[in-house]
């Protein structure tokens, strides 16, 4: 699966994996459930 | 001139421009599948506190959207109270010594509209940050945030990102309030 972009500024790049072991560290993920949401 | 008052074709000097309250500092255009973007050089010394929204664009999931001051990953503080549309129950959440400021905007429906709103007091300060939020959204979950980003240290640009999905489209706008 490739990864998602991150932004800085205005430029708009696929994350590196070191970036991307980042976001999933934050609970990040790429879809939602369809359980009763959460807050966050 | 406590308030401005242009006429017509009036030449406005710097002090009825300087009269003005708020002013648009900063606009980035969010680009497409993004999972973060990071907006720098927004705050400074000339405003101490801001306007942030984001408008325009869509969200890939609903969710919230969280805001990072660049540069710090820690310190986060803060209480969100919200409710279901289906409902009338009030519950809150706190947020004790995390990552970011969890709950500035948010998603309703995955491909639908994506928001930031919220005011930010002090970023580039060497005190703690404040943060009052607009409206905070997930699915059919709206509420309200404030917090505190206890890091007694200047910040010139933050990070928006949703909690879940990314976002494509719409832009970021930051006003700073006029000292």
């Amino acid at each position: 699966m490739s990864k998602p972009n991150i932004q800085i500024d205005d430029l708009v790049r696929e994350m590196t994996d070191e970036e991307y072991e980042a976001l999933l560290a934050t609970g990040w993920t790429l879809e939602g459930t369809d359980e009763t949401p959460s807050p966050a | 001139m406590p308030v401005p008052d242009f006429s017509p074709g009036e030449v406005l000097t710097a002090a009825a421009m300087d009269s003005i309250g708020l002013w648009l500092v900063k606009t980035q255009t969010v680009g497409a599948g993004a999972a973060s973007v990071v907006v720098n050089d927004a705050f400074s010394s000339t405003y101490d506190n801001y306007f942030i929204t984001m408008a325009g664009g869509t969200g890939s999931s609903a969710g919230a959207i969280n805001l990072q001051l660049n540069g710090s990953s820690t310190g986060y503080f803060g209480f969100l109270v919200y409710g279901a549309s289906t409902g009338s129950a009030i519950t809150g959440v706190g947020e004790n010594n995390v990552g970011n400021f969890a709950f500035v905007g948010g998603i309703g429906v995955g491909g639908q509209a994506a928001h930031v709103s919220c005011h930010i007091y002090g970023p580039a300060l060497a005190t703690y940050t404040k943060l009052n939020v607009g409206f905070y959204q997930n699915s059919n979950l709206y509420g309200n945030f404030g917090g505190e980003h206890r890091v007694a240290s200047s910040f010139t640009g933050f990070t928006i990102a949703p909690g879940v999905g990314t976002l494509t489209g719409g832009t970021i706008r930051v006003y700073g309030y006029r000292n």
